[in-house]
């Protein structure tokens, strides 16, 4: 690996930034002690056994991430988890276990017949060292995303002989531009079988694409796999002037030049499911919930309480109102 | 030195700490003669939280009228979340030294040293002065904070709401409040608690305080003698909110909370005779310059 020189890192857009944006929210719910969950934190599914090495998983990655980084990038991500309020951490939980929740339920479904994972937009997420392990009947976990984010992703992973350890021929990093055309080849020229069970993951992912990228994305994935899970998460807008969306954007745009171009398109939970719900001629079922939703119908009482209780959560309204507009979508078929 | 604070504050200047802790010390000097529960006259403009955010404070002052021709009482939570949480508690407390027979300010549940620590007050003092000092005198201050008040001999004011433990008013009179706030018992739930849909007292999802519903409301009314609880504590988005049947209203005076949340802020105007007027009003958004980039307006990206 070569040494890191600050000054040719190259320089990543945007939407490439987001990912260090999830990945710093992640690292400090672990130093807070949100995440991984524990099994008091429900009260009928047990999703503790995916987390069994979660916290050495992530310490190792960004002890090897770091000599990565730029000065700049690194010290916003020690920002970030030195002050993470309370209700980004139970964001941040919520979104982790409520993606882990819903694939869980599928994969008991299965009844260890062969299944595959597809983590498009993947980022820095580690979830395929929690489920290759865990998982004998899970043949191939692909994560996707542009090539300089996996890029890094791989020279931390290469630093690391724990987390190479985990990197074995079930697991493949495939770097592709998901605006650019044929995703299918490139899966399956990576070992992925169209007849297999395979679970797709857009976790923040379809928000940022521009409205025929995403829609021709639902249409490949549709006409390709004969059976599947889709787990979309994203934020959501209730009306055309959603005031909390509204201040969204206009944020993100202002702090970042980040833009949601279908944000305000969608602007329902039934606008948003349709785009899936439309395609897919052969759904088995569909299920969307706000993760506020998610907050109180799956979580148990004791669960909310040793959430609350790791910071002083104050803030509940803010708390419904932000996780209020981020939601879970699942598609099977 | 005061007049000087001010011209600092509102230039967005830099407020040396000597100037700092005189503010604090005599502040602390006037409050300690100050009851639990204040007596206020109308006509009274009431203002729920502001949480430091500064720009929007002066907003409420333009729309309102000058503390020198009008009686303010402010329901607490003045600092944590917003980026000048040090500015807006000093504004409020060089008018509470110059007007104060005019001005009221009762303790929220953030006036606390636990809550700053996590909420950002703590972090900006450290951020500004390079020590915590300047935190640890305006927390010194937080502890003689008035912790309710009663507007023409009916409205009971509150930052959080009502405690199983006061039936009768007396009860929080006597209460030694120069504390810091405790994890429980009376004190605890007039900054903590929330009203709600439900019957009796029940547990509080915010882990301190309790939820009351309309006849724990009714029965304190009845008990005191008073016609309505006007309370802040609980994000509206619309600025205000009237509860069972009036007799209680949130009063929220943080316009886009965090510079994140887009609801818009209300003031309550109780006039000497007559019905009380909401007046609601947008963000300024901050200074001139912007806001600062680091720092809050997060999202899940």
């Amino acid at each position: 690996m070569l040494p890191p020189n600050p000054h040719s890192q190259p320089r990543f857009t945007p939407v490439q930034q987001t990912d260090f944006d999830a990945l710093g929210c992640k690292l400090a719910s672990i130093s807070h002690g949100y995440l991984p969950p524990q099994i008091k934190d429900f009260n009928d599914t047990n999703i503790t056994s995916l987390y069994e090495n979660y916290n050495q998983l992530y310490q190792e990655f960004h002890a090897h991430l770091k000599p990565c980084l730029s000065r700049r990038l690194a010290s916003k991500l020690n920002t970030t988890i030195a002050h993470s309020l309370p209700v980004m951490n139970i964001g941040t939980y919520l979104r982790t276990v409520s993606i882990d929740f819903t694939i869980i339920q599928y994969i008991h479904q299965l009844n260890n017949s062969p299944f595959q994972i597809v983590n498009l937009g993947s980022g820095t997420d580690l979830r395929a060292f929690h489920y290759l392990p865990q998982y004998a009947n899970l043949t191939k976990f692909i994560d996707v995303d542009y090539p300089i984010s996996l890029d890094f992703k791989s020279r931390a992973i290469d630093g690391s002989s724990y987390l190479t350890s985990f990197s074995t021929s079930r697991y493949s990093m495939v770097p592709w531009d998901l605006s650019k055309g044929s995703l299918i080849d490139i899966l399956i020229a990576n070992g992925i079988d169209v007849a297999i069970p395979t679970i797709f993951i857009t976790e923040c992912v379809m928000c940022y694409l521009e409205d025929s990228v995403a829609n021709q994305l639902i249409q490949t994935i549709k006409a390709n796999f004969l059976h599947g899970l889709w787990i979309s998460y994203d934020p959501i807008a209730y009306s055309e002037n959603d005031r909390f969306i509204a201040m969204m954007n206009s944020n993100l745009i202002e702090l970042r030049n980040l833009s949601m171009p279908t944000l305000l398109k969608y602007n329902s939970i039934d606008k948003y499911s349709n785009r899936w719900v439309s395609v897919f001629d052969n759904l088995i079922a569909y299920k969307i919930l706000s993760l506020w939703d998610f907050y109180m119908e799956k979580l148990s009482n004791v669960g909310k309480l040793r959430l609350k209780n790791l910071q002083f959560l104050d803030e509940i309204e803010e708390l419904k109102l932000m996780q209020s507009h981020y939601i879970l979508l699942s598609i099977r078929w | 030195m005061l007049d000087r604070v001010f011209q600092q504050i509102k230039a967005g200047a830099h407020i040396e700490e000597e100037a700092v802790y005189e503010v604090c010390l005599r502040a602390q000097e006037l409050l300690v003669t100050e009851a639990n529960i204040g007596v206020v006259d109308t006509p009274v403009i009431i203002c729920g939280d502001l949480h430091g955010q500064l720009h929007d404070l002066w907003t409420l002052f333009e729309n309102n009228g000058d503390v020198s021709d009008n009686r303010y009482l402010f329901l607490g939570d003045f600092v944590d979340r917003g980026f000048y949480s040090l500015e807006s508690f000093l504004l409020l407390l060089l008018c509470k030294l110059r007007y104060p027979d005019r001005v009221t300010l009762l303790r929220g549940n953030h006036e606390s040293r636990q809550i700053t620590r996590v909420y950002g007050f703590y972090d900006e003092v450290l951020r500004k002065y390079g020590n915590s000092s300047v935190w640890r005198a305006c927390c010194e201050v937080f502890d003689y904070l008035a912790l309710g008040a009663v507007v023409d001999g009916r409205i009971f004011c509150v930052h959080g709401g009502l405690s199983p433990e006061i039936c009768e008013l007396d009860r929080a009179r006597a209460i030694d409040r120069k504390q810091e706030v405790p994890h429980e018992g009376a004190m605890c739930d007039l900054l903590w608690s929330d009203p709600e849909q439900v019957r009796g007292w029940a547990v509080s999802p915010r882990g301190a305080g309790y939820l009351f519903g309309r006849s724990q409301v009714s029965a304190f009314l009845h008990t005191n003698g008073l016609d309505q609880v006007a309370r802040a504590h609980q994000l509206v988005m619309e600025g205000y909110r009237e509860m069972f049947g009036g007799r209680l209203v949130t009063v929220w005076s943080a316009p886009n909370y965090c510079y994140r949340c887009g609801n818009v802020a209300a003031v309550m105007r109780v006039p000497e005779a007559g019905e009380a007027e909401y007046r609601v009003f947008e963000s300024a958004g901050g200074p001139a310059g912007g806001l600062p980039v680091r720092g809050g307006r997060d999202y899940f990206l």
